[in-house]
């Protein structure tokens, strides 16, 4: 070919010759005194296109572990599943459950590999093990932190204003989970690439549970009332 | 340049599962020649025909397989799933799949999408529910994807000459294949 293909920061170039792969946006989980929330967004952009609204971005890694995707889609898909095989080939060697911190690091170290190939990968893994609540941080050039509080995407930073303002870690479950909800109606209002729902999720020692999907248009005239004529 | 005014995009992948792929020409033909070779092993081993979850899941890795120098596809499995329901998985050139209740991919697909999200997602339609149980009859069903195409041709350059219309029921495939504008 007279021009090989080249990554591009959001798909495939070659010449005038664009593909463009899904992108996912705005991802958040805090730990705090009861459990840890996870709240995501479902837009997928291809490009300016909307791909799709509907993207389940909080990935079921097993029934107490979850992994959270933001960046290229696929990448996600595709790596923490392999997360969720290696986890369960742990199980079965080892015969009790794979904490957080060896997960992530499992997922670290593959991505770490895989360093300057051009996948796109901004993860949270999260869970609940043996030591208590786990929550990571993961990408795809290789870092891994722990933390109490993150929030990853081209909308973080405005789920970040929300988070930083209201955060506490003594916090019912109601209140946490309206903290999730909040930040990442925030974040899709203001950020083109995020928007359509927000899937909610709580983590507790037992594992985690599915609260419910919320589409962000709903929510912002529940937010901003509009005052009746 | 048209090179051929019949050139179907649909693929039969088992006796109850059909595979379309639209994009580069080269790579939709190759990438469903291996497919149908992965299901034909895939029946050697197990004895039986994979299933639409199994079919859905082996493109993905497929096509994540070449993350690095990608099928320029748009993939969609259309079939029935365990339940006897009618299943959908649409996916992006390196595999993200997802299951979907409709969904337009290609040239017009910018067009069309909305329309899909109007009539069959019933969304923006204020009060009216949404797609709720799809108990929308055969016959109205391939009326609809006929309209679908019509409107395609009609402001698309690239859509026309005729559409092929396949549906996936307990009792096998039909086909419905209709004659669109030939400009």
């Amino acid at each position: 070919p007279t021009e090989l293909p080249q990554p591009v920061k959001h798909g495939l170039q070659s010449g005038n010759l664009r593909i463009n792969f899904n992108h996912g946006t705005t991802c958040l989980a805090f730990k705090y005194s009861n459990g840890i929330v996870v709240s995501v967004d479902s837009r997928a952009s291809a490009g300016a296109y909307i791909a799709s609204g509907t993207v389940k971005k909080v990935i079921e890694i097993n029934p107490f572990l979850l992994g959270t995707m933001a960046g290229g889609a696929a990448d996600c898909q595709f790596w923490q599943r392999v997360l969720s095989q290696e986890c369960w080939l742990y199980e079965l060697r080892n015969k009790e459950r794979i904490s957080v911190a060896a997960a992530s690091k499992l997922l670290a170290n593959i991505l770490y590999n895989y360093k300057g190939y051009g996948l796109s990968i901004g993860t949270m893994i999260v869970g609940w093990d043996k030591k208590g609540p786990g929550l990571y941080y993961v990408d795809d050039d290789g870092t891994r932190h722990s933390g109490n509080l993150f929030a990853v995407g081209s909308g973080s930073t405005y789920a970040y204003g929300v988070l930083d303002t209201c955060y506490r870690w003594d916090m019912t479950d109601d209140e946490a989970l309206e903290l999730g909800r909040r930040a990442i109606y925030h974040a899709t209002y203001r950020d083109i690439g995020s928007g359509n729902s927000n899937n909610l999720y709580l983590v507790k020692p037992d594992g985690w549970k599915f609260i419910g999907n919320y589409d962000t248009a709903n929510l912002h005239y529940q937010y901003n009332p509009v005052a009746a004529e | 340049m048209i090179y051929s005014r019949r050139h179907p995009h649909i693929w039969q992948m088992t006796p109850s599962v059909l595979v379309g792929g639209v994009g580069f020409q080269g790579d939709c033909l190759t990438f469903m020649k291996m497919m149908q070779t992965k299901v034909k092993l895939y029946q050697y081993e197990f004895g039986r025909s994979p299933d639409t979850s199994a079919i859905a899941q082996m493109i993905s890795i497929a096509l994540y397989n070449r993350r690095f120098f990608p099928y320029y596809v748009y993939n969609m499995v259309a079939g029935l799933d365990a339940e006897g329901r009618g299943a959908l998985y649409t996916y992006d050139p390196v595999g993200n799949v997802e299951r979907a209740l409709y969904r337009a991919e290609g040239n017009a697909s910018a067009i069309l999408q909305p329309f899909l999200d109007n009539q069959i997602g019933r969304k923006n339609q204020g009060d009216v529910a949404g797609p709720g149980d799809l108990a929308l009859p055969k016959e109205d069903a391939v009326k609809l994807a006929h309209d679908i195409f019509i409107s395609a041709a009609e402001r698309d350059i690239c859509c026309g000459d005729g559409v092929v219309i396949q549906v996936v029921t307990a009792a096998g495939v039909e086909n419905y294949n209709y004659q669109l504008r030939k400009d």
